[in-house]
């Protein structure tokens, strides 16, 4: 049960949340609500043609609904993590593709206007779609092999790199504490930059690997374990502890960041090594 | 083109086939029209 000094906390903003509700895409669910009254007239009147017409669009212009809404999710979710994964359908061109057939079956056997006039209904409809959803993001192109990694080898690593960081921000979400929240996010954004790098350049994957392999579940882990433990105790000490780890992995993430975008071959075992050995000196590891 | 405008034009289209098209529907199905069809034709005949 959430207790009342939970409400006094502050929460923090999280734009995911925002894109959760957004109300794009909803106009479909609403715009075919007058084929309910007609499917009730058609039932009134005992006209079986009628009702099936009616219903059957109705349906369908709520699976349209229903792929416009989960292909703009998915649009967003990939906008937002170039690793987010992609569809296997173009959701959208499918929502304009059914609600263009809808259309033109319910102006043709339900509004009983001619073919061509239908036709018209559904180009328009059509048309409408594109402008205001657009279609899909074209597919991600393959990774290309590199460093002895093949490219599904590459895609694949990222991918998990890419859930561990979505399981580093779910744990944040159970922090109260406005600083470290700040902080875990810079850490989240900076691994999502680290990532979209490597995507661009795959010959990264070398020298990123102890990154993705070490460094990224490290930073999990200690959050996640914060994350439990300050529920039940609240200890200064730990906090602070806490503290100097993420300010240190936030340095260490940068910095890989920044050794990325210069190509410069340095190698970061030592730091990384220097990490392990503070966070096992901090008794998080 | 501008994003507003397409976006506006967008909309003005799917509430011009969609919304007109499950309307008409609708009244067709309207059993009230049927009704005063045959008041109509009554009318007339008399």
């Amino acid at each position: 049960m959430t207790s009342f000094s939970d409400y006094r906390k502050p929460k923090r903003f999280d734009a995911s949340k925002l894109q959760q509700y957004s109300p794009r895409g909803l106009l479909l669910y609403f715009l075919p609500m007058a084929l309910v009254p007609a499917t009730v007239f058609a039932l009134g009147k005992g006209n079986l043609w009628a009702i099936l017409v009616n219903a059957s669009g109705f349906a369908l212009y709520m699976l349209a609904a229903w792929c416009l809404r989960t292909g703009l999710k998915a649009e967003s979710a990939r906008i937002q993590s170039p690793i987010a994964r992609v569809p296997k359908w173009p959701l959208k061109k499918l929502a304009a593709i059914i609600t263009a057939v809808t259309t033109g079956m319910i102006a043709w056997l339900g509004a009983r206007h001619t073919l061509p006039v239908a036709l018209l209904f559904a180009g328009g409809a059509f048309l409408g779609m594109y402008l205001s959803y657009g279609f899909d993001l074209r597919p991600r192109k393959k990774l290309a092999d590199a460093q002895g990694y093949s490219g599904d080898e590459i895609l694949r690593m990222l991918t998990e790199s890419s859930q561990t960081i979505r399981g580093i921000e779910q744990a944040n979400k159970k922090i109260r504490n406005v600083e470290l929240n700040q902080r875990i996010e810079n850490i989240c954004a900076i691994a999502d930059r680290i990532l979209a790098e490597i995507e661009s350049d795959p010959r990264d994957i070398r020298r990123a690997r102890k990154f993705l392999n070490v460094y990224l579940d490290g930073a999990r882990q200690v959050t996640e374990g914060y994350a439990r433990t300050h529920q039940q105790t609240q200890s200064e000490q730990l906090e602070q502890n806490f503290r100097n780890v993420l300010e240190t992995i936030e340095s260490v993430f940068q910095e890989q960041h920044q050794k990325l975008l210069e190509e410069d071959a340095f190698d970061l075992d030592v730091k990384i090594e220097v990490l392990t050995t503070q966070l096992k000196r901090e008794g998080i590891l | 083109m501008s994003q507003i405008l397409r976006y506006f034009l967008g909309f003005i289209l799917l509430l011009a086939t969609v919304g007109l098209a499950t309307c008409q529907s609708m009244v067709k199905a309207d059993p009230v029209r049927d009704i005063e069809d045959a008041l109509a034709v009554t009318v007339n005949k008399s």
